[in-house]
């Protein structure tokens, strides 16, 4: 009889995941599960409301992305309206998406990925956290609060407030931007690009002192998606969505109108969230990733020049082909923290960011919206169908967690694979597992937070069922 | 009359759409009393600037489990987040300190919470517990 570790929730609110890995008698992982129970319910919360609501109400999905919710959630609704925003517009949204990108590829790596690549994977847990990288490296750790800080400024200086912005409307954004806070911005970008170099070199040391493992460790061959400009270079606020199969082959490049005819979800009864693939490859051979590994891998260059030096290097990993490990979607995070500041470098400098041409009017013309973006974690979709009058009838989100569902849930068993000895677990093995999940980033708890909300208990069973070991995690 | 709040903010934080989960920002709009409040959705480390001039924090949130209500002063401990990042009061007490170069005093008021699902109204057994904490923060800050 097989042996069964389990990560599990206490509950089934939206945010938990757990982990199920199954050991054979020699204790030896046989298969491994990621579950992550999560809830369409904002899909069903948002029928019946006006769509001009929707940018307010879905940043709500998430508290530490919500501008990208927020921005997507506009894109769609400008559909409905049938108008294209004026550039000055669009050029401020795309800024407090910068600042999004920036606070959040930053906090990730020196808060969540830090302890484990700077501390070590197996150091004692109570030192493997924000508070052993404080005392190991209080200049660090401050570079990490000022980078957050600093994007988070970002959009309160744009869009009047920080926490869930009520800035892009149908038509374009309800504010014009003042030559102040363009100031103030500009002024600190330089010494944020050294902060996220600093980051930098830390990631390649990582990567030097560690190849094997970085090449090693959720390793797979997949397809990659992520959006591009008309030139094949990154762009995380419009253009066009590219698909890439494993070999490196771009297979095609679409609108995001017709995300539908390329995008499939399937249900597995295991999980409550979807998996989306590649529809043309079908099922599984369409299974492809997403997110700073995802679009990195799919670019054929970026725009902004420290930002593309990177990327010579990041491309160089595996020869030009698609770079495989998820260790090095954390590279690739902060490559897009670099591009996120000289991006927003471009746009105040832009003297059309001060313009107070930001909106144009309009009236409900079409049946259904579409808005998709490039959020911190990956491709954002949002579709909204409403009735003659604007309001909402149906709503289909996929979230960036979501496309990479099928390849966490690998990722974990490569990784269990790889480190876990039934016989003689250790603490270091499953943080080596959880650590595979960390690669993503995933959104699995933002909804809700109450206390007592367990997001993960890992738990050994032998082989006659019982639960033998476990450990929490607050 | 409340002592020395200027010294004092209350950080409510969890999502008003989400039912209970928003106690513990519905309790900031019950209290009329002259006091900084602070609404957020996630404790992340983006308050630190904000409550850098304070010396109390009383952070007000939804409980899964527990009393009705419950207060309990924050000691430092940190708690790996190892998927999300959001911040544990215990956690965030460690960055303040260290960022902000200054002691702090931190409670968390818990709200037993009951329904999580998606609505804005809490439950009814929800805002019986509201009106609990209500009283019992008006108390507190009195008498702190």
């Amino acid at each position: 009889m097989n042996k069964k570790i389990t990560i599990s929730p206490v509950t089934r609110i939206e945010g938990h995941a757990r982990v199920t890995i199954f050991l054979n008698d020699e204790g030896k992982v046989d298969e491994a599960y990621l579950h992550i129970d999560q809830f369409r319910g904002f899909e069903k919360f948002s029928e019946g409301r006006y769509f001009a609501e929707m940018p307010i109400i879905t940043p709500r999905i998430c508290g530490i992305c919500p501008v990208s919710h927020h921005l997507a959630s506009a894109k769609a609704t400008d559909d409905i309206l049938g108008v294209d925003i004026p550039r000055p517009a669009k050029l401020l949204r795309e800024l407090i998406h910068m600042g999004q990108i920036i606070q959040s590829h930053s906090m990730h790596f020196f808060e969540l990925a830090g302890p484990d690549l700077i501390l070590g994977w197996d150091a004692d847990p109570r030192i493997r956290n924000v508070a052993g990288l404080i005392q190991a490296n209080p200049e660090l750790a401050l570079k990490a609060v000022k980078l957050r800080r600093f994007g988070q400024r970002i959009i309160e200086l744009v869009a009047g407030r920080r926490i869930h912005p009520t800035f892009a409307i149908p038509g374009g954004v309800n504010q014009a931007f003042d030559p102040k806070s363009r100031d103030e911005i500009l002024k600190g970008i330089d010494e944020m690009i050294s902060y996220v170099e600093d980051g930098i070199s830390i990631a390649t040391k990582y990567i030097e002192d560690n190849k094997e493992v970085c090449d090693k460790f959720a390793s797979f061959p997949t397809g990659y998606m992520g959006l591009v400009k008309d030139d094949g270079s990154l762009e995380l606020y419009d253009g066009k969505i590219r698909f890439m199969d494993k070999d490196g082959n771009v297979v095609k490049d679409f609108k995001d109108k017709y995300y539908l005819k390329y995008i499939g979800e399937r249900v597995e009864d295991w999980s409550y969230l979807k998996f989306p693939y590649y529809k043309p490859l079908g099922w599984p051979e369409g299974v492809y990733r997403v997110g700073p590994l995802g679009r990195l891998n799919v670019v054929d260059k970026i725009s902004t020049p420290i930002a593309n030096e990177h990327l010579k290097n990041f491309k160089k990993i595996n020869d030009g082909k698609p770079v495989e490990g998820s260790l090095y979607f954390h590279y690739a995070r902060l490559i897009e923290a670099i591009y996120g500041l000289e991006r927003a470098r471009e746009i105040l400098e832009d003297p059309e960011c001060l313009s107070k041409d930001v909106l144009i009017s309009g009236k409900v013309s079409n049946e259904e919206g579409i808005g998709v973006i490039e959020a911190p974690r990956g491709t954002l979709i949002h579709h909204y169908w409403v009735d003659e009058k604007g309001t909402i009838e149906k709503v289909n989100l996929i979230v960036a967690t979501g496309h990479n569902n099928w390849a966490m849930s690998k990722s974990v068993e490569n990784v269990a694979k790889g480190f876990i000895d039934g016989k003689n677990l250790t603490e270091g093995m499953l943080n080596r597992v959880e650590g595979a999940i960390r690669c993503y980033d995933p959104c699995l708890s933002c909804s809700t937070h109450a206390i007592g909300k367990m997001p993960l208990l890992i738990e050994l069973y032998d082989s006659n069922g019982n639960l033998i070991n476990f450990v929490k995690r607050d | 009359m409340l002592k020395e709040t200027n010294k004092t903010v209350l950080v409510g934080f969890g999502n008003e759409y989400r039912k209970d989960d928003g106690l513990g920002i519905r309790l900031l709009d019950l209290i009329d009393e002259k006091i900084s409040k602070i609404k957020i959705q996630e404790l992340s480390i983006d308050i630190l600037d904000d409550i850098k001039d304070f010396e109390t924090v009383i952070f007000v949130d939804a409980a899964l489990e527990g009393e009705d209500i419950n207060l309990r002063k924050i000691e430092k401990e940190p708690k790996f987040s190892p998927l999300t990042h959001h911040l544990s009061p215990e956690e965030l007490l460690i960055w303040a300190e260290n960022i902000n170069k200054k002691n702090y005093e931190f409670y968390l008021l818990s709200i037993k919470g009951y329904d999580f699902d998606f609505g804005e109204e809490p439950s009814e057994e929800g805002k019986k517990n509201l009106l609990k904490a209500k009283d019992f923060l008006l108390k507190f800050l009195k008498e702190h």
